[in-house]
């Protein structure tokens, strides 16, 4: 079943609205009333229904202009819709389908008959839309456009691991990605295309394509500054008048394993969690360069962590500190130094199998991605 | 949502506002896709020479906000009345 069940009633009787709706909410559903549909539209612009039930016969503007009216607001138009009526008329019945009504039903139809309709009809849509995902899905991974890196970079001293879980389980605009320069240096990328959903999916494609093209061009110019790079795709994004409404938070790591330092710098994003192994201490360490494309100048600076033994650090996009309690939706940053505080000296994979990402998974508010830079033993292996 | 938003803070600079004031005293959460129609419309602002400034954060949000440096972008007042009584100062 749909998880959210929502119906639109519109009858100009109340009687019969109140009977209905107690029906409805009886069988689970939530009920929003409108006795007349310039009610109904009003009560549109507050809250969206899963479906609209109308009835055909009511004074002023009766079903059909309503359904009318709908269907000449793009926003309005896909809410699927149902004409509730005594009317028998089959010439009435056959405008209604013209109107791309769903269905036709009748009032004295038996209440539990339309329940069973209305859910028959809300399973198909559901079912139609993740057909659809499942599609675009199956197209994006032919096209190879994945968001997230399919392996995890090999290097030497440290543990490099991530979690990632998209809105919904549409591809997100979140983006991470590994680029390994040579056996000393690797870059980490994670980014945060603002806005859900296929926009932001098919953006972040388009900016991950600006990062890896920067970090590319200033490695082959011998720049392995993160600063200098974010300044450099700062000033691509900024003067692009294609991408310039699109914002995006980017946070870039270097690690250079022969001197065991991760240089950070940071564009809008979140300030990155640093564990001391020696100091039992975490903090948090703020970079502080504004989004991408915000400003022709992103006031980028470049933060030096050396990292011994037993360190570690987390990268993480909003999603990881938004959650749902009983008061609401709150962003809150502590919650996530509250919830990995005991696993800072334990396996990431504990982390990622608890309950923290278990509820953030469930939760759904936003991508959430979370990168772990691990410093192991200094060791002489090559890889 | 969001999308609206941005084409309403559009229409304002469009009508010729110079100074736009948005109220958040009545909002305990915001999302990506909100902040993303707020800068943008602040992009929009800049060149059509408006500011925009925010007014009424709650402790989460001013926190966020803070987080990401969005206070280096925008102006932050505590209410809309102290927006409005110190514009251009």
């Amino acid at each position: 079943m749909p998880v959210s069940k929502k119906i639109l009633l519109v009858d100009d009787n109340p009687i019969v609205l109140q009977m209905m709706s107690r029906a409805l909410v009886k069988e689970g559903f939530e009920c929003m009333k409108a006795t007349s549909a310039n009610q109904a539209i009003e009560m549109l612009k507050e809250e969206m229904p899963d479906i609209i039930l109308s009835d055909y016969h009511m004074p002023d503007v009766d079903g059909f202009a309503f359904r009318q009216m709908l269907i000449d607001v793009p926003g309005y138009k896909n809410i699927p819709f149902m004409f509730l009526t005594s009317e028998v008329d089959s010439d009435v019945m056959l405008a209604g389908v013209n109107l791309e009504a769903v269905d036709y039903i009748l009032k004295d139809t038996p209440v539990q008959v339309i329940v069973s309709k209305i859910n028959n009809f809300l399973t198909t849509v559901r079912e139609t839309h993740e057909r659809s995902i499942k599609e675009l899905s199956v197209a994006a991974s032919a096209l190879n456009l994945n968001s997230v890196p399919q392996t995890l970079p090999a290097i030497k001293g440290f543990e490099v691991d991530f979690w990632h879980k998209s809105f919904q389980n549409y591809p997100g605009g979140d983006f991470i990605d590994f680029i390994k320069i040579n056996a000393r240096y690797t870059f980490i990328v994670l980014g945060d295309v603002m806005g859900k959903k296929w926009g932001a999916w098919f953006f972040s494609f388009g900016f991950l394509s600006y990062i890896r093209a920067a970090v590319r061009i200033c490695i082959t110019e011998g720049n392995f500054s993160t600063k200098n790079i974010l300044q450099k795709i700062n000033a691509v994004v900024y003067h692009d008048p294609v991408v310039s409404d699109v914002l995006s938070s980017v946070s870039l790591v270097l690690i250079d394993t022969e001197e065991g330092i991760v240089n950070y710098s940071g564009a809008g994003d979140l300030p990155v969690l640093y564990y001391n192994s020696d100091a039992g201490t975490a903090s948090q360490v703020r970079s502080a360069g504004m989004l991408l494309g915000l400003m022709p100048d992103g006031d980028f600076d470049e933060i030096s962590l050396k990292l011994n033994t037993g360190d570690s650090l987390y990268i993480l996009t909003d999603g990881i500190i938004d959650h749902e309690g009983a008061d609401g939706k709150k962003t809150d940053y502590n919650t996530f130094t509250e919830a990995i505080t005991p696993f800072f000296e334990k396996p990431f994979t504990d982390f990622k199998k608890g309950a923290f990402l278990k509820e953030k998974a469930i939760a759904q508010i936003d991508d959430c991605s979370l990168i772990y830079i691990y410093k192991k033993a200094d060791d002489n292996s090559t890889n | 949502m969001s999308d609206d938003f941005k084409k309403e803070m559009t229409a304002l600079i469009d009508k010729g506002n110079k100074y736009v004031v948005v109220d958040f005293e009545q909002v305990i959460y915001v999302d990506s896709s909100f902040l993303g129609a707020l800068v943008s419309s602040l992009k929009y602002a800049i060149p059509n020479q408006a500011e925009i400034v925010v007014a009424g954060l709650n402790k989460d949000i001013l926190n966020l906000f803070s987080l990401i440096r969005l206070d280096k972008a925008f102006k932050i007042f505590a209410t809309p009345q102290d927006a409005v009584d110190n514009r251009g100062k």
